[in-house]
């Protein structure tokens, strides 16, 4: 029993819910004799891999979807042993470099180096190259994205690159101006009840207009998170009510429950405990600046203007160091606890004026 | 001592001195294996250089208060007595090639535990010393090869185990390996080989003895000993603990009595306080504690350090009596790993504070001598210190400040190819805890190591209604399908129970 | 000069890979850029001085060691190649040396492979007997990412090769080139193209490409884009080609990644933080990055009409602040956020 998100997944670049005329866009670029690097960015669950593994098929035809997993082993040059998991079909092979964070680069420039060499034998009919799919480029180190750079101005004649990225903002120019890059918004709210809707009717069941509009708002404008809502919906309650709960993430939970201990007391028993809810947070995967953002968006609902000023500036930069240090706890931790600081005040000052 | 001044006529005579004359010819220049130690090395730079300390002799003089008897050894009765058992079951009674591995904290006194047994039971110690490879050109003046580190020390133990001296009718030998040649270290197996030639041939007991240390355990000889070697040779193992307050105690005042006795000439009489502060800043280790006290009690040198060591106890007669703080002012002569991380968070996070002259007031461990000790592993100090400090803490102020130094603190190590970026790094941690906090919160905390934030990304088996053949990114597993796949997953197989039923 | 370009680095794998496949299909459609670089020095536009240089070199003189100077997209590269290519015909690929920053540039190469190059010696005839200059030309293209270290390396090697060699960096700020370099060298600084000759340029490409541009309007957009960088615009004016099958404006935004300047402009203009929360998320959710955002907000603040200059201060401090943030990795989210509010406060209080 395969998840809604994978069995209703479509697989032809016409099929496509939304971004219809840019479909069209990359249907004719696979028709013309050359085939660029490509750059595919736009927020999660906005549909890039479904466009990429559509315009796959496009290229290779239905081979592709004969899938394979394997773990891959690679040595760094300090005779460390590394092993990351691949998916591949014959044409092509996809890769989570930033798994083993960072020994990203050794994995980038072997891995490439290894599909540039062994091309099809029987290129007859076939492209002449083989497609490496790059996942969250943008977290790469900079130093896997400048080895990236070297290696696909090297490899261009047997292999062309797909990267993805949430955010072009951190790929650095020297691969944006080598590639086509490809912006895929995340959908409109409208567009991602339609898709809810085409997937009720595929299973044959009914969903209110006014259940899929809270989804579709509960969902952040993802729609993988959207089906899986939906799902979830179903399997908690059908035939479905407009009224429905609908489920949220429970990590999203856990961040504001986060956020009320802090607003409920300013103390460091209190941070005591707080640093054990974001270590949980931490060690299961979420990442860190997510945190970040949710803690914030959460805490300076109740603060005026000023206040709203000073904990975002706060919140940007220990954010900022975050990215550079080691340790991500102590810049949350400290961002909790410079909140603290200015709440307290914040909350004693305004006492003070009431009396 | 009185054996090793018997002794003295053996010096000259050294280089025939070799266990195994028939052997050795090629490889005596460079294998020098040292005869027990019954010679001194003899230091004649200090008499040219420095004429007017005339009181340093050419003599290693730590050899001058080596213990003689076994009651003069640190080491507690027990241990002694159980080396004792090993000695006279292995040498004694006949039974050949017995193994016996000793380990224990550096400067515990196992050697000497097992020289002074040897003397006592006139048993011949030969040891093992890896030589230095210093390439001597032949002849023709090129260099060629010698034999494989690895034959050669098998060579020796087997040689010295087996060949008596011919000067030395003594039948009871014993051989030593505290130096262990470098190539084990990197291939164990052939240390295994070893061991089994070494049963098999010899005929003589053979001692390891491996020092322990707290960090980088990684190039340890005691690494060598795995458990299946240990069964497999029938290896005895006895551990040693650092020497107790106690034990340093008498070992010192046997020492004192000795300079008081012969070396009035090269020592003034160390006062009861020197000798406490030596104790207390050596950290068990006895050797350490009689090379401080030589030079605490070193004629010509001495001014200093008593001063040095009165405004210490004056120091300490005012404020808490802890033993800790009295090593701090030998911190230039005291064993200095002795300042375990535990202590150096304890430093940060209850800073002494002490009124200076000018009215102001000093930390009694400026940041800087605690840096001093940590340098070398700068992020796991601070884990240290961001898991303990939040206890100390009573104002949300405070620790907002120090929050933020540890922030930038991480911040700067980030930069690890500075090596400056470190130095400050740290510096800027562990100064902020220790200036952050107005308002301590007195009360006992154990330290708590910091937590392992290693990310754990759920695994497929979790969620088994994933697609086996699409390749998850781990964020996006936790983000997107986590809750769901939960939901989705155990209400399915609710339901199939409700239809089971 | 295709391969010319890339005698940087090719490895033995590459070049297996492309003669076992190339050679029965046909070559892919060469970059314009490449394409459509400028054959003789005459060619050039706007850098009278270079070309006066260049000039006299090639009618005989010596040239001296040269560094070239100026934003992206002015024609350096393209001079020194003309240059060279002109200098020493059908052996330019034995008398150049060309490395970019793509090339491994660290201290090791500058000392081995710069130092065996330049210490061969050259005769002053080709191989058909006609008089070419006997020196070699080393090229070091975006010479300012380059170390410091590799620049101190390299001001041994100029000093003691100069007989048989000739140095040409290539930059965009000179201030990261070391002084001993740059006083070796003869500076020239390429200025920014004047507006009507990139038109003029990319209306000539167009029109051998055989690609309908209409009328002006599209392609001062393309210039208005790129900044006068004469490159860009040709790059974006190709992969809007490339992707729409035509040109136009709409287009060329899209492909260059640009921030619509409606957005640009409600960035500026929010007035609480409800509104900026609201843009922030819109903003992401369209996947338009934020640090194109900030270099276009940079430009617009500094003109903008209706701010005071208090103002201008405050944001643009910020600004600054922020894209360094996100040039080292921090997220989107609180940088524009941060930033946002910044510009509340100061839209609140002028």
């Amino acid at each position: 029993m395969s998840l809604w998100v994978d069995k209703h997944r479509p697989k032809d670049l016409l099929k496509l819910d939304f971004h219809k005329d840019q479909a069209v866009r990359l249907k004719s670029l696979v028709q013309q004799s050359d085939f660029p690097h490509l750059l595919v960015y736009g927020p999660s669950g906005a549909g890039k891999k479904t466009r990429i593994m559509c315009l796959l098929r496009e290229l290779y035809g239905s081979g592709v979807e004969r899938l394979r997993q394997e773990t891959m082993h690679f040595t760094t040059p300090s005779n460390k042993k590394i092993e990351i998991m691949t998916v591949s079909s014959n044409y092509h092979i996809e890769v989570n470099p930033t798994d083993v964070g960072i020994y990203d680069r050794v994995v980038i420039m072997d891995l490439v180096k290894n599909v540039a060499q062994t091309h099809q034998i029987d290129s007859s009919g076939q492209r002449e190259f083989k497609v490496v799919i790059l996942n969250e480029v943008d977290d790469l180190t900079k130093d896997a994205q400048h080895a990236l750079r070297r290696t696909m101005e090297k490899y261009v004649a047997t292999c062309r690159l797909i990267l993805i990225a949430n955010s072009v903002s951190r790929v650095i120019p020297a691969i944006r101006s080598r590639c086509l890059t490809i912006r895929v918004p995340a959908p409109t709210e409208s567009e991602v009840c339609s898709v809810l809707q085409t997937v009720c009717k595929k299973e044959g069941l009914n969903l209110p207009s006014e259940l899929a509009l809270k989804i579709s708002k509960c969902s952040g404008r993802n729609v993988r998170r959207a089906l899986l809502m939906c799902e979830a919906c179903k399997v908690q309650q059908y035939p479905f009510k407009a009224d429905q709960k609908v489920p949220e993430p429970d990590w999203q939970l856990f961040i504001k429950e986060t956020a009320s201990m802090i607003l409920s007391e300013q103390s460091p028993k209190k941070l005591g405990e707080v640093r054990q809810k974001l270590y949980e947070l931490i060690i299961h995967g979420v990442p860190p600046d997510i945190i970040f953002a949710g803690l914030l968006k959460e805490l300076v609902i109740n603060c005026d203007m000023a206040m709203k000023c000073q904990v975002a500036s706060h919140a940007a930069m220990f954010e900022h160091r975050m990215r550079l240090g080691n340790k991500a706890i102590f810049h949350l931790e400290a961002f909790v606890a410079k909140f603290m600081a200015i709440y307290k005040k914040f909350i004693e000052d305004s006492v003070g004026d009431a009396f | 001592m009185g054996t090793q001044k018997g002794r003295k006529w053996f010096k000259p005579m050294f280089e025939f001195e070799e266990p195994d004359p028939p052997k050795k010819k090629k490889g005596n220049s460079i294998n020098k294996p040292r005869e027990t130690n019954n010679y001194d090395k003899e230091i004649p730079l200090k008499q040219n250089i420095n004429v007017t300390l005339h009181n340093v002799n050419n003599k290693n003089w730590m050899k001058n208060f080596d213990p003689v008897n076994i009651e003069d050894l640190a080491v507690h009765n027990k241990k002694v007595q159980e080396v004792e058992e090993w000695l006279k079951c292995s040498c004694l009674s006949g039974s050949n090639s017995n193994i016996l591995l000793l380990s224990g904290p550096v400067g515990c006194g196992k050697t000497a535990t097992i020289y002074t047994l040897a003397v006592s039971h006139d048993i011949k110690v030969t040891e093992w010393i890896t030589p230095v490879d210093i390439e001597i050109p032949s002849e023709y003046g090129d260099y060629h090869y010698k034999e494989s580190q690895t034959k050669k020390f098998l060579d020796f133990i087997i040689n010295a185990a087996n060949f008596t001296s011919l000067l030395d009718n003594n039948s009871k030998k014993l051989v030593l390996v505290e130096d262990f040649p470098n190539t084990f270290l990197r291939t164990p197996a052939d240390f295994t080989d070893i061991l089994k030639q070494y049963k098999q041939r010899a005929k003589s007991p053979l001692v390891f003895i491996c020092s322990e240390t707290h960090s980088d355990n990684k190039n340890t000889a005691l690494h060598l000993f795995t458990p299946t070697i240990k069964d497999q040779f029938n290896i005895n193992h006895i551990m040693f603990n650092s020497i107790s307050v106690t034990g340093l105690k008498s070992a010192l005042k046997r020492t004192v009595d000795i300079i008081s006795k012969k070396y009035t000439t090269m020592y003034n009489i160390p006062s009861p306080s020197v000798v406490d502060s030596v104790v207390h800043s050596s950290g068990g280790d006895v050797r350490s504690a009689i090379l401080n006290l030589h030079f605490a009690s070193l004629k010509g040198s001495t001014i200093n350090l008593e001063t040095s060591i009165i405004q210490e106890k004056e120091v300490k007669s005012k404020g808490v009596k802890r033993k800790k703080n009295s090593s701090s002012k030998f911190m230039s002569l005291g064993k200095d790993q002795t300042v375990s991380i535990l202590h150096g968070v304890g430093r940060v996070l209850n800073p002494k504070v002490v009124p200076s002259d000018n009215g102001c007031t000093n930390l009694t461990h400026s940041p800087k001598d605690v840096i001093e000790q940590f340098i070398s592993h700068p992020s796991s100090f601070i884990a240290f210190l961001e898991e303990n400090y939040l206890a100390h803490f009573s104002c949300p102020n405070d620790v907002d400040k120090a929050a933020s130094a540890l922030s930038d603190g991480d911040f700067m190590l980030g930069e690890w190819r500075e090596k400056t970026c470190q130095e400050y790094g740290l510096y800027t941690a562990v100064a902020g805890l220790m200036l952050a906090n107005k308002a301590p919160v007195s009360a006992w905390n154990p330290v708590r190591g910091p937590k392992n934030m290693r990310v754990q990304y759920p695994t497929l088996q979790e969620m088994p209604q994933l697609d086996k053949d699409y390749l998850y990114k781990g964020k996006v597993l936790v983000t997107d399908y986590l809750t769901y796949c939960k939901i989705i997953g155990n209400i399915a197989e609710d339901v199939l129970l409700d239809i089971s039923d | 000069m295709q391969a010319f370009l890339k005698t940087g680095k090719i490895s033995a794998s590459e070049k297996a890979g492309s003669s076992g496949i190339k050679t029965n299909k046909k070559k892919p459609p060469a970059p314009w850029v490449e394409k459509y670089r400028p054959k003789t020095i005459d060619d050039i536009v706007d850098q009278g001085e270079v070309v006066q240089v260049l000039r006299e070199c090639l009618s005989g003189s010596d040239l001296p060691h040269l560094l070239f100077y100026g934003p992206p997209g002015t024609g350096k590269t393209s001079a020194i190649l003309a240059a060279a290519r002109q200098l020493f015909g059908d052996i330019t690929r034995d008398r150049v040396l060309e490395l970019n920053a793509s090339d491994e540039r660290g201290i090791q190469v500058i000392r081995d492979k710069v130092k065996s190059f330049a210490q061969l010696t050259v005769s002053s005839t080709k191989t058909d007997g006609k008089p070419c200059p006997s020196y070699k030309l080393v090229i070091l293209d975006e010479a300012d990412s380059m170390t410091n270290a590799a620049q101190a390396a390299l001001r041994r090697t100029m000093e003691r090769e100069t007989r048989t060699t000739r140095f040409c960096l290539i930059c965009n700020y000179v201030s990261r080139i070391i002084p001993p370099i740059t006083s070796r060298c003869s500076k020239f600084r390429f200025k920014p193209l004047a507006r009507e000759n990139v038109i003029k340029r990319l209306r000539e490409v167009c029109e051998s490409e055989g690609v309908d541009v209409g009328d002006g309007e599209v392609l001062e957009q393309a210039v208005h884009t790129c900044d006068g960088d004469l490159r860009r615009a040709l790059t974006a004016l190709q992969c809007c080609q490339r992707l729409l099958g035509k040109i136009t404006a709409e287009g060329l935004i899209e492909v260059t990644g640009l921030v619509p300047d409606h957005l640009v402009n409600e960035y500026l203009s929010v007035m609480n933080y409800n509104e900026l929360e609201l843009f922030v998320e819109k903003f992401l959710m369209d996947a338009y990055s934020a640090s194109q955002l900030l270099e276009q907000l940079s430009a617009t603040v500094v003109s903008s009409g209706h701010l005071t200059n208090k103002q201008k201060c405050e944001i643009s401090e910020k600004l600054a602040v922020c894209s360094h943030r996100l040039l080292d990795g921090g997220a989107e989210v609180m940088q524009l956020t941060d930033l946002g509010c910044t510009i509340i406060m100061a839209n609140n209080n002028p």
